[in-house]
């Protein structure tokens, strides 16, 4: 959900509008499924020519249905490795349409079997599972994470970090990632409020407006610089955040009244210093947040330039900005 | 040697004037002026690394690549703005410099930022943002003033990395050394298919894409791969590197414009550009080496004050053809033409007048292959690699007499290529082992290339060749410190490549004294 913070001058009035944003739509659905087994392990411990059993050195192996247990097209891949040295075994995945994908596996478990953390393109995602069971089985698949995937070949890592004690070996079993647009966690995208609306927040990002922001009377035959302020309150307990400003409104960028529109763009800045920029439709970025934070007070600062020979309509020159507090890393 | 945690690094003693403008700042990546287009995807999946490190600045690179293995990277083909920035402090709340620079589809949407006004001999970290992402953060150091008298510097050479023999571990305790410069003496990637070059008894552990590269997608997707190992983006984001190629960059014991085996030429000058393009595109190289057409620049020198000027050199680009076929030859009199080359003409030069000016008390050259004679028949006869300076006697010879005659000091060769340590001193005449020792080689073992190694000691080649001081044939890299009395060497190796996790230890060290030329024990 979005609000909004509505910036005006005329006859010095500015007001704080409130306006509900449509959640984006979310496209279309996409669902990949990916065999593991079948996919060249190019990357890792690949060597089809050590017989099983070799303890010096890990392999992996395509291994068909067993013990009454069916796996998904009939085989899994069998990452044997026998060793508490963090051999890892990679598969390169080639991702048919760019999404923000929930991923999920599908282990198998068995008596050999260790403990395994996922990681996709170098990057861990989610908490290592334990693929000890008493008796071989097909699991059931783990939701390990959410990940924006660009079309293309990616590297999927299954690295045995441990080993459950009752495990007698170090073995990990993959039968199927299963990239799912559906499942995918959508990243808290905004929290937005005025000031007079403040409180009513997401609990993971939130960004409150205080103050009133308002312009000097915009005097006609005057060329001049006007400024005006407010704060910005941004608690944060993602990883990273943004905080952008944008006007969607006609005439993006620029104060309009009734037909009327100023004739320089409005500018904007965060923080008491540095350059200003045009607003415009698309999100300009302000602030950076690398790091959680809670009621950090950011200065956010506008100006307006009138030339002296500029005409102006009578009435109240304002625009609806809308202000953002985004993270890709909730 | 060891560390704990990158910000208890020693700095470079500098006793020279420090200059420089901080620009604190509390607003990260705040000028951004445009709401760059979006793509999908985590864009740093190969690293962040930085190189070429001078007093005043550093070459900082990235590359975006959402789907790392793609020849594309997963990239829209579209320009997209990349921000960086760079601390004095790993929280970024000193930001010292900071700016934009445009990834564009044709240089693979890689990064060569190069910020400028930085402090002499300082260490600094470093961090890119783009789509909203922001990189991992990289530590790097500036080079010492130009002037500075500089007490000491350390520094670890690697050279020979394929990827299929083994794993990077070697990288992985790199990382954790204390270190000032890498420099890596080539065979970054290889350029053959999958499971094509073996390790002793058809035990590759891990695979290529199952083609020798030829394309520029196949280069940068082999780069790229190379590029996604964990303990190789560790060691570029501790250190800055200088980087120099061999010949796996490129295509087996290349030439100029000579291929190994019988690519049609104009089919070779295409794959050269090729490499050289995918060369630059994934190095810390600066954008004034972006290759043009088949040819690029990057014989080049860096200089840390008073104590150590590095050339480092190109012996591929400019050299003659092998003589005599290539391979180890006997009775080849093609080795001593002085029609041939290793260097180039330009290059040698340039050689020469650096060693000449250079204020440094050590001056290191930074090259391929290996420069001190090595006869490798036992006994009566001889024969020699004509892919080394061997085949190359004229440009050897012309180089040791220049040292020789223009009284050049404590000059340090360090080599990498044949996949052994090897430590040798460096005569005027190798046809008479008591002559003057002019200076010392150190030659470094592969990272990963030939798989474990083993503990044997090639004696014969070491009686054959008196010069030669020491052989050992496991796999690691070659730790060096300098100061300025001193040249330190150690040459640190592993236990197995072919498991990830095998510890380090240092096997062999040896002293160069300073004015006092020759390989002694440490």
């Amino acid at each position: 959900m979005k609000f909004a913070i509505a910036l005006a001058a005329a006859a010095i009035a500015v007001v704080f509008a409130i306006r509900a944003d449509a959640v984006e739509e979310a496209p279309d659905a996409a669902l990949q499924l990916v065999e593991i087994e079948q996919q060249t392990p190019y990357l890792e411990s690949y060597n089809s020519t050590i017989a099983v059993g070799n303890t010096t050195q890990s392999i992996i192996r395509r291994q068909g249905n067993s013990g009454g247990v069916v796996f998904s097209s009939q085989a899994y891949a069998q990452f044997e490795n026998h060793n508490a040295d963090g051999s890892r075994a990679t598969f390169p995945v080639e991702v048919e349409e760019g999404a923000l994908y929930g991923i999920s596996i599908q282990f198998v478990k068995a008596p050999t079997h260790g403990i395994v953390q996922v990681a996709v393109d170098g990057r861990p995602l989610g908490q290592p599972v334990d693929l000890y069971a008493p008796a071989l089985q097909r699991a059931e698949p783990v939701n390990v994470g959410t990940l924006a995937l660009a079309e293309g070949k990616h590297t999927f890592t299954f690295t045995v970090t441990a080993k459950n004690e009752a495990a007698t070996n170090y073995f990990a079993g993959i039968d199927l990632v299963i990239l799912d647009t559906q499942a995918a966690v959508q990243p808290t995208p905004t929290a937005v409020a005025t000031a007079e609306v403040g409180g009513e927040v997401p609990p993971t990002l939130s960004l409150t407006l205080d103050g009133t922001v308002g312009f000097d009377a915009f005097q006609p035959g005057v060329a001049r610089e006007y400024t005006a302020s407010t704060d910005a309150k941004v608690t944060s307990t993602a990883g990273d955040a943004m905080l952008s400003i944008a006007d969607t409104g006609a005439n993006p960028g620029h104060l309009v009244n009734g037909a009327y529109s100023l004739q320089q763009p409005l500018h904007a800045r965060a923080g008491n210093s540095g350059d200003f920029f045009p607003l415009r439709a698309a999100p300009l970025r302000l602030y950076a947040y690398s790091a959680p934070v809670s009621g950090h007070s950011v200065p956010l600062q506008f100006r307006q330039a009138i030339g002296g020979n500029e005409p102006l309509r009578t009435g109240r020159y304002a625009k609806t900005l809308t202000f953002t507090l985004t993270t890709t890393n909730p | 040697m060891s560390r704990e945690g990158l910000s208890r690094r020693r700095f470079i003693a500098v006793a020279g004037a420090t200059g420089g403008a901080a620009v604190a700042s509390q607003w990260p990546f705040a000028r951004a002026r445009t709401a760059p287009p979006r793509f999908v995807g985590y864009p740093f999946t190969l690293g962040v690394a930085s190189g070429d490190p001078t007093p005043d600045g550093v070459v900082l690179w990235t590359r975006l690549a959402p789907a790392p293995l793609s020849p594309d990277g997963g990239m829209p083909a579209k320009p997209y703005p990349v921000q960086w920035e760079v601390a004095k402090d790993e929280a970024f709340t000193n930001v010292v410099a900071r700016g934009e620079e445009i990834a564009v589809p044709g240089e693979a949407h890689s990064v060569h930022a190069e910020p400028a006004g930085l402090e002499p001999g300082y260490e600094y970290f470093y961090r890119f943002k783009a789509n909203g992402e922001i990189s991992p953060t990289g530590r790097t150091k500036t080079a010492p003033a130009t002037a500075a008298s500089v007490a000491g510097l350390a520094f670890a050479f690697a050279s020979c990395q394929q990827y299929e023999h083994g794993y990077y571990t070697a990288y992985k305790h790199m990382a954790n050394e204390d270190l000032d410069l890498v420099i890596h003496l080539g065979d970054y990637i290889y350029e053959y298919d999958t499971n094509s070059y073996q390790v002793s008894g058809n035990t590759n552990v891990r695979g290529n894409s199952n083609h020798e590269i030829v394309d520029l997608g196949h280069y940068r997707e082999r780069h790229a791969q190379y590029k996604s190992d964990p303990d190789l983006q560790a060691a570029h984001a501790a250190f800055p590197w200088l980087v120099t190629w061999d010949d796996h960059e490129v295509d087996n014991n290349w030439a100029d414009d000579i291929p190994e085996d019988g690519l049609p030429l104009e089919h070779f000058a295409r794959r050269r550009r090729n490499a050289f393009r995918a060369y630059w595109e994934h190095m810390p190289l600066r954008k004034a080496t972006r290759p043009v057409g088949k040819d690029m620049q990057l014989f080049r020198r860096a200089a840390y004050g008073n104590l150590a000027s590095f050339h480092v050199l190109d012996t591929r680009q400019f050299r003659s053809d092998q003589a005599c076929g290539d391979g180890t030859r006997a009775g080849c009199d093609d080795r001593n033409n002085p029609a041939r080359t290793l260097t180039g003409a330009q290059q040698e030069q340039w050689l020469y007048n650096g060693l000449e000016t250079s204020p440094a008390k050590w001056q290191v050259i930074a090259q391929q292959v290996f420069m001190a004679q090595r006869d490798a028949t036992n006994g009566p006869g001889e024969s020699y690699s004509m892919d080394g300076w061997d085949g190359y006697t004229v440009s050897r010879d012309k180089l040791l007499d220049f040292i020789e005659t223009r009284e050049i000091d404590n000059p340090i060769v360090i080599t990498g290529d044949v996949h052994q340590n090897w430590a040798n001193d460096l005569l005027a005449d190798f046809s008479n082992p008591q002559s003057k020792i002019l200076g010392s080689e150190f030659v470094g073992t592969s990272i990963s290339t030939t798989g474990d190694g083993n503990d044997n000691v090639n004696t014969a080649t070491m009686a054959e060749n008196p010069w030669i001081k020491y052989n050992n044939q496991r796999r690691g890299y070659v730790r060096v410190q300098l100061d300025q009395n001193v040249c330190r060497t150690d040459y640190r190796t592993l236990q197995y490549v072919k498991r990830p996790g095998s510890p380090i230890t240092t096997h062999k060290s040896f002293v160069v004294e300073a004015g006092n030329p020759g390989l002694k024990d440490a």
